[in-house]
């Protein structure tokens, strides 16, 4: 399975970290093959990064969008291997 | 109609400022402050829009940076669209005036005022108030015309209760002083919010939602970099990129202009040809009515424009989507190009103050019949109230005159000067005027340019000198010699040459008639009663004056100040002739009310405040003082300081608050100095002689009071025209030893008010006489004239000086062993002081009183006025509370109740009540 990276904004506010990781939790789609992988947000910038595996990023875009959630760019995005099977489980 | 706006990103406290101002308390104001394009109109109209729903009546208006930008076009957004409801409503002058303001009814009669505008514009205001809560909406403050902006400085500085909030979007960097004079005139309900730079994250919302652009992060941070948050910028870059096509290298520049304006003048570039004829056309008008742009962009573009998104329509009006799009198109076309498009807007555009300011722009070379119809524009404009139109017509005007029509160029620059001061722009005038006078040959209109410096300057006496010169060359054109001899009159009455005043006054009067003009009589009449009462032919200037009024109850009253009806009361205030005088000059300050002539109405203040000490009633003067402050502050007046500053000294010295009293003298002195004003500066002695001798420090009284007595009587001005001192000046003298100086003083206004027959004058001076007989031991002599004075005091009732007379008496009769007597009469004087609040000879007389069986004044007991207020702090009420109810100042309770505690040997409030409630 393919991962994306997800970027969007998010206003800086108390708890926004965790408003980030609830919506994109939201957006994983297990019969669709959406999985989150994990958030990290960037306060300064206000910048949500969302790494998600997913078959296309059309599906993700589809999945984002049926979740509400407004993203700004998706791309493909490439992690070392060890990475991966560690979030795996492997 | 709510405009739809796009996503608002990242402005969430903005927002919520917005709620939490129009949720709040009114009146109240909310200033958007930020640089060009970071985003303050999004905000401003998400607000206009949060208003609406919130069920505000909003009235809308932008500032636009544009050279044909008419007078009071804010003012006319504003009000255009709830004329017709409030109509009925407003008083039918105002009523008359607003419809002329509008443009929709021509102008017959006076021309109004800019403050007949603005007292207009305040009650439309408080009519829609009444009904809902409403709001002012104003963007682009910064290039309000300046006639609008004084009608909304006027309405906002009177906003008390009103439910009417002021929303302003202001482009500006941090710091500066708030527009319209916000912060004097609402205070603490002002709020500042500047609209910063966005973050990367919002900026790519932004692109992406407005361009569908997304960008990788690197190139994302260098245009957040170049942008520096600004989202116009960004959306410009954006754009930029989004045409280029292909994606950025990591390592190379971004191709764009650093310079917004370069960067948006490639963007009007792509714009068609056609397209750009009708951004030009639309630039180039203070009211891109769709009509009007079609009709002057050859051939018709608008669609164009609007199609690459640099405008946008209403069906009406053609807007560009930000003002910097707007101010790129005129920066970057040739001037030819642009002349040109005025060229042909004046040949569509039907106002012909409007038509005519593209003529002017249309026109580099000089021609005859565009002069002309400039002048003629600018008399309109002039008749409409449009005094700022008025003068750059005529400036216009005179710029374009062919230069073989010599005279004409000239007599349209100088009234171009002159219209400049009518409309408040003393800078504009003042750089008109200057260069005529030197290029200009001695005759009449190097007299009219001189005239016009003299109405810039505010030093009394440089405006002398320009008017003086004037004087000189204005011939024998009558109205030409009034203008010049007005001017110097008001400029030698502050260097206090009234005698040449006098002599020039009574040659107006043959020039008036001259002129047969009823106007000039009024004012002359004033002018020469106004003169001859200051310099005791006191019963020909009351005739002259009460002739002048009669004249003037046939027509439009003239200004108060110019008037005869404030000065003959100023007269018979001076005789203490109160109940003539109240109402002259109470009729003087309505009718300046109902006209909000704000100026006139502060500086009746100061005759009125002197009224009022005479007749006891030192809250009303105290309320006249200060607003008449209050104003002064507002206009930046150095005259109306000087004045009403003193108003307040003199009431502070009737109240015995003497801090209040030094410090508002001093600011009365150094308003008077900045003017250059002696006659305005001698206020400051006099105050502060009052003061000592209220305070019995008749060494002080003498220094002050006699030097000012001198220079008075030198200049030829009556000692008892303003506020009178001379009866101070005997005390200090008869107390100083100085017995024959004194009677000297009496003799002389006694020789004066006999032939006035002033009965309130006549008791001063038995007062005075009374005391001489005292100090030279001739008991019985000084009871029998003070005894004589109080009659006189029944005829012409002034509280105080009855009192003082009474005190006199008292102490009189206590030297002589009459106790009783003494007793009886002291304390008559010391409840009459009590009742006004005059606290400094409320302390006299108990003083004397103690006196009486031998005791020194006993340091226990509490004066009368440190009485009152331990009465009210032992009530709960606050400092600040006693301090307001009795007129003085927080300091000086403070530092009695630093007396009243050390003489109860308490140590608190609560120790003070239970003290005070144990011996009552």
């Amino acid at each position: 399975m393919d991962r994306y990276l997800v970027e969007s904004y998010l206003h800086d506010a108390p708890g926004a970290l965790a408003a980030a990781r609830a919506r994109a939790q939201e957006a994983a789609d297990p019969d669709g093959g959406v999985r989150h992988v994990r958030t990290t947000f960037l306060p300064q910038d206000e910048f949500v990064l969302d790494v998600f595996e997913a078959p296309t990023a059309d599906a993700l875009a589809r999945a984002l969008t049926r979740a509400g959630i407004s993203f700004d760019r998706i791309t493909e995005a490439a992690e070392p291997q060890e990475h991966a099977a560690r979030e795996a489980g492997g | 109609m709510p405009v739809t706006l796009p996503e608002i990103v990242s402005r969430d406290e903005e927002l919520a400022a917005v709620t939490l101002f129009l949720d709040g308390d009114l009146p109240a104001a909310l200033v958007l402050a930020g640089e060009a394009g970071i985003g303050k109109t999004t905000v401003w109209r998400a607000a206009v829009n949060e208003a609406r729903d919130h069920g505000y009546r909003v009235l809308v208006c932008a500032g636009t940076e544009s050279e044909t930008q008419l007078s009071l076009t804010a003012v006319r957004d504003l009000m255009d669209d709830v004329f017709d409801e409030v109509e009925n409503e407003l008083p039918a002058p105002q009523r008359r005036t607003v419809a002329v303001a509008l443009l929709r009814e021509e102008p017959t009669g006076p021309a109004p005022t800019p403050d007949m505008i603005a007292v207009a514009f305040l009650t439309t205001l408080r009519a829609l108030a009444a009904e809902a809560r409403t709001l002012l909406a104003i963007d682009d403050v910064q290039w309000l015309d300046s006639s609008s902006a004084r009608v909304l400085e006027f309405a906002v500085r009177r906003l008390r209760n009103d439910p009417i909030g002021v929303l302003v979007a202001q482009r500006v960097d941090h710091g500066g002083a708030l527009p319209l004079g916000l912060e004097r005139a609402i205070g603490g309900g002002v709020r500042r919010l500047y609209v910063d730079a966005l973050s990367i994250g919002a900026l790519h919302r932004i692109l992406r939602s407005r361009l569908d652009l997304g960008l990788p992060r690197p190139t994302l941070r260098r245009v957040h970099e170049a942008c520096r948050g600004n989202p116009f910028f960004a959306l410009e870059i954006g754009a930029a990129l989004k045409e280029r096509g292909k994606p950025l290298e990591s390592t190379a520049p971004l191709p764009i202009p650093n310079d917004l304006h370069d960067l948006m003048a490639r963007r009007i570039d792509g714009v068609s040809p056609r397209g750009r004829e009708a951004l030009l056309a639309a630039a180039a008008t203070a009211n891109p009515d769709i009509g009007i742009v079609e009709a002057v962009s050859s051939p018709p573009g608008v669609e164009d424009a609007i199609a690459a998104g640099i405008v946008v329509s209403d069906g009406r009006r053609v807007e560009f989507t930000h003002p910097l799009l707007g101010e790129t198109v005129l920066v970057r076309s040739a001037p030819t190009r642009l002349r040109e498009v005025h060229g042909r807007l004046a040949g569509v555009l039907r106002d012909p103050v409007e038509r005519a300011m593209h003529l002017a722009l249309a026109r580099e070379s000089p021609d005859a019949g565009v002069a002309e119809a400039l002048d003629q524009a600018a008399a309109l404009a002039r008749a409409r109230g449009a005094r700022a139109d008025a003068a750059r017509l005529l400036q216009e005007a005179a710029r374009v005159t062919p230069s073989e029509d010599v005279v004409d160029a000239a007599r349209r620059a100088v009234n171009a000067a002159h219209s400049w001061v009518d409309a408040g722009d003393r800078r504009q005038a003042e750089a008109l005027a200057g260069p005529l006078v030197e290029r200009l040959p001695a005759g009449g209109l190097r007299s009219d340019a001189l005239a016009a410096l003299g109405r810039t300057v505010a030093d009394r006496e440089e405006a002398v000198s320009f008017y003086e010169r004037a004087l000189a060359e204005a011939g024998d054109d009558a109205e030409r010699r009034l203008k010049c001899v007005f001017g110097v009159c008001y400029g030698r009455l502050h260097t206090m040459d009234v005698p040449r005043v006098r002599e020039l006054a009574r040659e107006t009067m043959r020039a008036a008639e001259e002129t047969r003009d009823p106007d000039w009589l009024v004012l002359t009449w004033s002018l020469v009663g106004r003169i001859e009462t200051w310099m005791a032919g006191a019963n020909l200037g009351a005739d002259a004056l009460r002739r002048g009024l009669e004249l003037e109850a046939t027509r439009d009253p003239v200004d108060a100040y110019d008037g005869p009806g404030m000065w003959l009361g100023w007269w018979h205030l001076a005789g203490d002739e109160l109940d003539e005088a109240r109402p002259l000059l109470e009729e003087q300050y309505r009718r300046a009310c109902e006209d909000g002539d704000d100026y006139s109405v502060a500086w009746l203040g100061y005759p009125l405040t002197e009224l009022e000490c005479r007749a006891g009633d030192y809250g009303a003067a105290h309320r006249y003082a200060e607003f008449g402050c209050e104003v002064g502050e507002a206009m930046e007046s150095p005259y109306l300081l000087s004045a009403l500053h003193y108003a307040r000294a003199l009431v502070a010295v009737h109240t015995g608050d003497e801090d209040v009293a030094r410090a508002a003298a001093e600011a009365s002195r150094v308003a008077s100095q900045s003017i250059n004003s002696r006659l305005f500066e001698t206020r400051h002695g006099v105050v502060l002689g009052l003061l000592a001798s209220a305070r019995g420090m008749h060494d002080e009284a003498l220094s002050r009071l006699e030097g000012l007595y001198a220079l008075r009587e030198e200049a030829g001005i009556d000692p008892d025209h303003f506020y009178s001192f001379w009866p101070e000046l005997v005390e200090a003298l008869v107390a100083t030893g100085e017995l024959e100086r004194a009677e000297a003083i009496v003799a002389e206004r006694e020789r004066r008010e006999l032939t006035m027959d002033r009965a309130g004058k006549r008791a001063l001076a038995a007062r005075c006489r009374g005391l001489i007989a005292g100090a030279r031991g001739s008991g019985e002599e000084s009871s029998d004239l003070l005894q004589e004075a109080l009659r006189l005091h029944e005829l012409r009732p002034v509280p105080l000086e009855r009192g003082r007379t009474l005190l006199a008496l008292g102490a009189q009769q206590r030297r002589g062993r009459h106790r009783r007597a003494a007793r009886e009469t002291l304390q008559t004087a010391l409840s009459l002081f009590e009742q006004l609040g005059a606290q400094l000879w409320a302390e006299k007389a108990q003083a004397e009183l103690a006196r009486i069986g031998g005791r020194a004044p006993s340091a226990a007991a509490l004066t009368p006025s440190e009485q009152r207020i331990a009465d009210l702090v032992s009530e709960g009420k606050t400092n600040k509370e006693v301090a307001a109810a009795l007129v003085i100042s927080a300091r000086t309770v403070e530092s009695a109740l630093t007396q009243i505690y050390r003489k109860l040997d308490v140590r608190s409030r609560t120790e003070l009540a239970r003290k005070l409630g144990d011996s009552a």
